[in-house]
């Protein structure tokens, strides 16, 4: 946390999501704002520790020497490095909505999993990959690789398809996300570089991660029904209906080990496994 | 002389079954656990019905392999999965296996 302690915080706010008393600051007085407009149903004067930090960068159009990326920090992991800053907003949301929903609700399965999008596939990772991808946003868009924003995604219990998060649980101003919108400065030219899952989106491949040898493998569709009920938050809830659904979103699911390697290496092997896979 | 076990496996588990592995949730302990298609087979031969020696005798004639080969192999699965707690405890108090 030393390291982010130096990047010059404007403000620290305290809210209550779900059973959650957290912390949110910023560099930038003008996202404050918003997120103090946003989430003033859940604003406590708790004292917090810092659970998110936002830092907006810009470029020489807003007075810097150079062009910097919007970063998302879950305490000091890196969640979103992006150029986009309606997409840091719409993923800060969509994390504190989890807080609410994601443990208790039975309607699809809540996997802390990441997504990854090649040329127009999708594909599920481990948690601890998608961390690693995260910093390498630029480099990941190069290859044709858009990483989802979302650290938890909602899994369909009766078809492969990942289903948009239900951020309308968290209750905010229904002007909040135009008003998200509105702190774009089109100078920036930042553009939508990651993946948002804001309608049903089929899933073409799940990917494990771990094994030595060869960059991928094919694994059983049981030691990724393993890994995607250990990382489902709503397990304890859901039970049989869990596992049921987790066996109905992999028939037929391609299902692969990523061999343990330097994630610009783990990259490039995604995409030459997706752009493997069949056509849907 | 004491009756033969009859390993029973337990009716309150959350279980599916992919490729002919099983994946199980456990309730009581929040676990996991994942097994094999061998072992997926042993457990679903444990109806508390059968004894182990039977067990591995369907199994060696299903597979051609001697008894010699397939007991200590079925009786050393119903040990893990008696400790994974996957099998109900015995009548006398001692899980089965």
């Amino acid at each position: 946390m030393e390291k982010l302690d130096r990047l010059g915080w404007v403000v620290h706010r305290s809210f209550r999501v779900g059973e959650i008393d957290l912390g949110i600051r910023t560099t930038s007085p003008a996202f404050q704002e918003w997120l103090d407009y946003t989430l003033d149903e859940y604003r406590t004067e708790e004292e917090t520790p810092t659970n998110y930090s936002v830092v907006i960068g810009g470029s020489e159009a807003s007075g810097l020497s150079r062009r910097r990326a919007h970063v998302l920090y879950r305490i000091t992991a890196t969640m979103l490095r992006t150029f986009h800053l309606p997409t840091v907003g719409r993923a800060l949301l969509d994390d504190l909505g989890t807080l609410i929903y994601a443990t208790e609700d039975d309607d699809s399965l809540y996997a802390e999993v990441g997504a990854i999008e090649v040329n127009g596939k999708t594909a599920l990772v481990p948690l601890i990959l998608w961390s690693l991808f995260n910093p390498m946003t630029s480099r990941a868009e190069r290859m044709g690789i858009r990483l989802s924003t979302a650290r938890i995604h909602r899994l369909d219990l009766y078809a492969p398809f990942l289903l948009p998060l239900p951020t309308e649980k968290l209750r905010m101003p229904h002007d909040a996300l135009p008003r998200l919108e509105a702190l774009h400065n089109p100078v920036e030219n930042g553009h939508v570089d990651r993946m948002i899952v804001q309608e049903e989106r089929p899933v073409d491949a799940v990917f494990a991660w771990g094994h030595v040898g060869e960059p991928y493998l094919k694994v059983s569709r049981g030691d990724i029904a393993l890994d995607l009920a250990v990382a489902a938050l709503n397990l304890r809830v859901m039970k049989q209906s869990a596992l049921e659904g987790l066996a109905r979103f992999l028939e037929g699911m391609p299902t692969f080990v990523l061999n343990a390697d330097r994630p610009g290496k783990i990259l490039e092997t995604v995409v030459e496994a997706m752009e493997k896979l069949p056509d849907r | 002389m004491t009756a033969p076990v009859r390993p029973k496996a337990r009716t309150d588990l959350a279980l599916v079954v992919l490729d002919g592995e099983a994946v199980i949730y456990d309730e009581s302990n929040e676990e996991l656990h994942h097994l094999n298609q061998t072992a997926t087979v042993v457990l679903s031969m444990c109806e508390g019905n059968t004894t182990i020696r039977e067990m591995a005798r369907e199994l060696a004639e299903a597979f051609q392999m001697t008894m010699e080969e397939v007991e200590p192999q079925v009786r050393a699965l119903i040990r893990q999965l008696r400790r994974a707690k996957l099998l109900e405890p015995s009548r006398n108090g001692k899980a089965h296996g």
